[in-house]
């Protein structure tokens, strides 16, 4: 479970469901939310169950996000992907842990009813106000069936009253205090997109900052995103390397606890962080 | 006629009256056109406008490819002014009314290659060529680089006026001196015609250059660039057509950033000019252009001052009977396709629903030379599946064709299996074409055939001259 990229593809546009798999993003989202006027929910809903019923999405991980659970549609998007290909499903505008309480009944619910493995439906929820960052804590703790958060930054800056910029200044305390608290609780932390499409410069350097926040990938709106951000949530081929050395010499040396690699001490955490850059990045080209 | 009446002659011409009572039109005559304006081509409607004023019946038309600015000759064929077309592509009202059986004689098609065998070895016998030039002088010569309307390579026209009974040059620029660099020599040219103008240079660009954002192209140029710099082929000093698409424009950027940093260099580029080729010619991508038809009339200033850019005709370019032609020296060529089938065999003529859609271009002269040939294309347009069991028309047969580069993935032909080693080799999947067609038909499900008369609309030829395939009248 690691997705760099996440990219968002329009529930109700069959021309680009039909290709969402082909340019690289590690997991897709197909949204019945905010892309989707509410005059079009209802066949947005059906095209969606039938693409993940029909199509082959060759290994991309998908997402469906709903819309919020205090929608009328909440519950009837959930039925129309119980049961099909997808990883999980995604909830916007989560707020309060209560919610994240009631996504798990009802998805238990749905798993119960169509006899799946318990537990088999995942999902991770967007955070995308000023109450959703202060209860981040709670809403972490109330599933184990939450596999991460996802950061909204369009409708954080409108609930917040503020502008967004390029530079970002403006939503550093919530990117680092959901980064944070997901990483407390052992959920991966999704950053919010970057907006214009046609500045992969602009978009690299805020994949750096989300980066030195913590967050393990980013939400894309556009194909042409992806390798960007791809590689910014990427090791450097150097740090590949040096993984490889150190997890072949941690072998080497029979397992210690602490040993030195290249004049450097490397202890418990040290070499943790070199793990798994080994096993996300480097296991293929060692053995 | 003695010397002192020939020295004297006056070739230019200030009305289509006048010219054609010098140089008559009669009933049946074949007329040649090029179609280095494209869209923007307002010659033909001039010089066919006039001709049908003469009252003349019957003419064949063989024009280097027609365009949808051409469809008023539709109305000239029910009428009987022309009677046969000889073209490399067809488009708009004209391709609708061959396939609905409004033309007298099934329309011929060739390749640019093959109209320049054509008119050479006789088969195409063109009485008189009308050839727009940006730029005349008064003896006859003429380019296709200076004047208000400067279009580029004169590549078509050159050839046409070398072997035409008589050659009228259409212009709407008489320059006042000699002209300084000539495409057609006063030698080939019987008339100067001046017209108002030419056309739209503007049209020039139409129907080759597409937008550069498609997500889908650019997965495609990628993965071709890829397969490029993988296959196997030593790219310095090589030679590449990559055709003038958004694909082709994207493979270019990256091939010129790949080249750029192991300091290679392209030998030639060929074909169709565009902007991004002669950008790429200036960054030291290529050594050379090799232009037979400009897609931007930019390309005017790069002929008139790179003598790396060089002006070169269809003869030169693509004919078979021509042992030293440019595409036998192809390395490397992306094209395109409307469909392509589990035998390779591509049609980049007609859409699935059996309408004439496009044109052959260089298509079958590039395959059947080049060292490798890759058909880059989308899995599916629309709901449309562009790999079939079975082509609607074989325009260019499956044994000239290697690799297919689609968004979903890259098929090599099996008995390329050198290509195929390379490719693996190198950590890129390679499929067989069946298995790209299986995914096909997973999003679009197996095409129904389209019926056919037994009544044929066109003929497809081979670049030496044999039929290559039929396109019948749509029940």
């Amino acid at each position: 479970m690691f997705w760099r990229s996440i990219m968002y593809v329009p529930g109700n546009t069959p021309s680009m469901i039909q290709s969402s798999m082909i340019y690289g993003a590690d997991a897709i989202v197909l949204d019945l939310e905010d892309s989707v006027e509410e005059s079009e929910k209802d066949s947005a809903r059906n095209l969606v169950s039938c693409a993940l019923k029909m199509l082959d999405f060759s290994g991309t991980d998908v997402f469906v996000r709903t819309n919020s659970v205090d929608s009328k549609h909440f519950q009837r998007d959930l039925r129309a992907v119980a049961g099909t290909c997808i990883y999980g499903i995604r909830v916007p505008k989560v707020q309060k842990a209560q919610e994240i309480v009631y996504i798990d009944q009802s998805i238990t619910e749905i798993e119960n009813e169509l006899s799946l493995p318990g537990g088999i439906i995942k999902f991770m929820v967007s955070i995308e106000s000023a109450l959703g960052v202060i209860n981040i804590k709670e809403i972490c703790q109330a599933s184990t069936r939450l596999i991460g958060v996802a950061f909204g930054a369009e409708d954080f800056t409108y609930d917040m009253g503020v502008k967004r910029t390029k530079e970002g200044n403006e939503l550093a305390f919530a990117r680092s205090t959901l980064a944070l608290t997901a990483r407390a609780y052992g959920k991966i932390a999704i950053d919010c997109v970057f907006s214009d499409t046609k500045d992969p410069e602009g978009l690299r350097k805020d994949c750096e900052i989300a980066r030195s926040f913590g967050m393990t990938g980013k939400s894309v709106i556009h194909p042409g995103q992806i390798e960007v951000v791809n590689k910014s949530f990427s090791p450097s081929d150097q740090e590949i390397g040096q993984a490889r050395r150190v997890i072949e010499l941690y072998k080497k040396l029979g397992c210690p606890g602490v040993f030195s690699f290249e004049g450097n001490m490397v202890d418990l955490p040290v070499l943790k962080k070199y793990q798994r850059i080994y096993e996300l990045y480097g296991r293929d080209k060692v053995e | 006629m003695n010397f002192t009446d020939v020295i004297k002659l006056n070739k230019v011409f200030n009305s289509f009256e006048e010219l054609f009572r010098e140089i008559p039109v009669n009933d049946g005559m074949t007329i040649s056109f090029h179609h280095h304006l494209r869209e923007g081509d307002a010659v033909m409607f001039q010089v066919l406008k006039s001709i049908q004023k003469t009252g003349v019946k019957g003419i064949t038309l063989a024009c280097t490819s027609l365009m949808n600015t051409h469809d008023f000759i539709a109305d000239m064929i029910s009428e009987g002014t022309v009677s046969r077309i000889q073209t490399s592509g067809l488009k708009g009202k004209l391709a609708a009314m061959a396939l609905n059986g409004g033309m007298q004689e099934p329309v011929i098609f060739r390749s640019h290659g093959s109209r320049a065998r054509a008119v050479s070895d006789g088969e195409l016998k063109v009485d008189i060529a009308f050839i727009a030039a940006s730029a005349a002088d008064m003896f006859g010569n003429a380019n296709a680089i200076d004047g208000p309307n400067a279009f580029g390579s004169l590549g078509y026209g050159v050839w046409e006026a070398q072997n035409a009974k008589k050659t009228v040059i259409v212009t709407d620029y008489l320059s006042r001196g000699i002209l300084r660099d000539i495409s057609i020599s006063q030698s080939y040219v019987d008339a100067v015609m001046i017209v108002p103008a030419i056309g739209n240079t503007a049209g020039v660009k139409e129907g080759s250059l597409k937008e550069r954002s498609n997500p889908r192209d650019s997965v495609i140029a990628a993965d071709v660039a890829k397969t490029i710099i993988n296959c196997g082929i030593e790219l310095d000093q090589s030679g590449i057509q990559m055709g003038s698409g958004s694909v082709s424009l994207q493979v270019g950027r990256y091939l010129s950033g790949y080249m750029k940093e192991r300091d290679k260099k392209f030998k030639f580029g060929l074909g169709g000019i565009t902007q991004d080729l002669i950008d790429m010619l200036n960054n030291g991508t290529f050594e050379s252009l090799l232009d037979v038809q400009s897609f931007d009339p930019k390309a005017c200033n790069s002929i008139r001052n790179n003598k790396n850019h060089h002006e070169i005709d269809v003869n030169t370019y693509a004919n078979p009977l021509n042992r030293s032609s440019a595409v036998n020296f192809l390395d490397i060529a992306v094209l395109s396709a409307t469909e392509i089938d589990t035998d390779w065999n591509v049609n980049v003529l007609t859409g699935s629903n059996g309408s004439i859609i496009g044109a052959i271009g260089g298509h079958q002269d590039v395959a059947a030379a080049s060292k490798i040939t890759i058909i880059a294309a989308p899995l599916f347009r629309n709901r449309i599946g562009v790999i079939r069991k079975k082509v609607t028309t074989v325009v260019t047969p499956g044994e000239n064709i290697d690799i297919l580069v689609t968004d979903f993935g890259i098929a090599v032909k099996e008995s390329r299996q050198d290509i195929i080693k390379n490719l693996t080799d190198n950590g890129i999947k390679v499929l067989k074409i069946e298995d790209l067609y299986k995914k096909c038909i997973s999003f679009t499900s197996e095409p129904c055939t389209v019926r056919f008369t037994d009544k044929v609309a066109a003929i497809v030829q081979t670049p030496d001259g044999k039929v290559q395939d039929y396109i019948y009248k749509k029940v």
